[in-house]
């Protein structure tokens, strides 16, 4: 079918037609967003309500966690955790008598400690420093081999400075213990 | 320009509904996430409650257990018992004792720290071994740290002992 009508004018009409079209297009996307928001409505109380609901319990467990008598209950297991676990390290068997009393055992003739220091390190471990006057070489010799063969005593050895002196000679003996 | 009033009139309504629309989206996701969290929280809380009340029962249970416990751990109010202990004890071996010094050491723990009682000890060798031997046995929870035993004269020994005891703090710490 020929169109009679001028150019201009088709071209008009072509032009309003499409604007018409989107409109249409658009207004139906307007509508469909409107009864999307309507359907969400419901939705939006329901959410609004729920969380204002959910809040407030937190709110009312929060404070009665707070009222409750076990506030402190996990703190103080804490403290008690901490105290026997500190307990056991502070469980040392008595050792001075035992050392005191082999020293002595085994000092020889003409060899007197004039001091002994004893220092525990851990329950069955420690240090031992003794200083003393012995008469002879002899003497501090037989000294330091009865140590050297005493087992919970470790490291006993005699530094070469004290045997400059043969006798009145003054030493001092470091060496470690070692509990069974 | 009346060609067009159509046109703008549905694009303003298309942006008016839009924007109505996702704003109630957002609105409503964000309830539910509010809501959620909350439900996390007040079961987090209630978690946290249950726990402390196995504990709180827990003490209940071993309360006579603890204060047992707690007897052999020095605080500020019986430092001076202990002090008296050492002399009492001192008395029984027949040696004669002085304080040099009490101090509190480093804290190495939360809720306790280490007690150091220094104290000269003078006796014959015997009667100071039997007093280091009642020291290393001391009721209390207790360490000898150090003993340091020289002859002074006339056959006696003096030494300088270093007793440890682990104290309760006086200012619990904040939580």
């Amino acid at each position: 079918m020929v169109n009679l009508l001028p150019t201009q004018l088709q071209k008009r009409l072509t032009m309003l037609y499409f604007v018409r079209l989107l409109s249409a297009f658009l207004l139906l996307l307007s509508v469909s967003f409107f009864i999307g928001a309507l359907f969400l409505i419901p939705a939006y109380f329901l959410a609004s309500s729920d969380a204002k609901v959910q809040t407030a319990a937190l709110s009312l467990t929060q404070e009665a966690v707070d009222k409750g008598e076990n506030g402190g209950a996990a703190g103080t297991l804490a403290f008690y955790t901490e105290r026997v676990s500190i307990l056991k390290d502070y469980v040392h068997q008595p050792v001075v008598a035992q050392i005191f009393s082999t020293l002595t055992g085994n000092l020889p003739k003409g060899v007197s400690f004039n001091n002994i220091i004893v220092t525990p390190q851990s329950n069955t471990t420690g240090a031992i420093t003794t200083a003393g006057v012995a008469d002879t070489r002899d003497s501090l010799l037989t000294l330091v081999r009865a140590l050297q063969g005493v087992s919970i005593f470790k490291g006993v050895s005699l530094p070469f400075s004290s045997l400059v002196s043969e006798t009145n000679i003054s030493f001092t003996l470091i060496f470690t213990y070692s509990l069974p | 320009m009346s060609k067009f009033t159509s046109l703008i009139s549905a694009t303003l309504l298309l942006v008016g509904t839009a924007t109505l629309y996702t704003l109630f989206f957002f609105y409503i996701q964000g309830q539910i996430a509010i809501a959620a969290q909350a439900r996390l929280d007040a079961s987090g809380i209630e978690q946290q409650d249950q726990f402390q009340s196995s504990v709180a029962s827990l003490l209940r249970n071993t309360d006579a257990d603890r204060t047992e416990l707690s007897s052999y751990v020095s605080n500020d109010s019986n430092i001076v018992n202990v002090i008296q202990s050492i002399e009492d004890r001192a008395t029984l071996d027949h040696v004669t004792t002085k304080i040099i010094s009490v101090a509190v050491g480093a804290a190495k723990w939360k809720y306790h720290e280490p007690l150091t009682i220094t104290f000269s000890a003078e006796g014959t060798f015997s009667a100071l071994t039997a007093f280091a031997t009642d020291m290393e046995s001391f009721p209390q929870a207790s360490h000898l740290a150090k003993i340091n035993a020289q002859v002074s004269t006339n056959h006696l020994w003096t030494a300088t002992v270093t007793l440890e005891f682990l104290k309760e703090k006086a200012q619990p710490p904040t939580q």
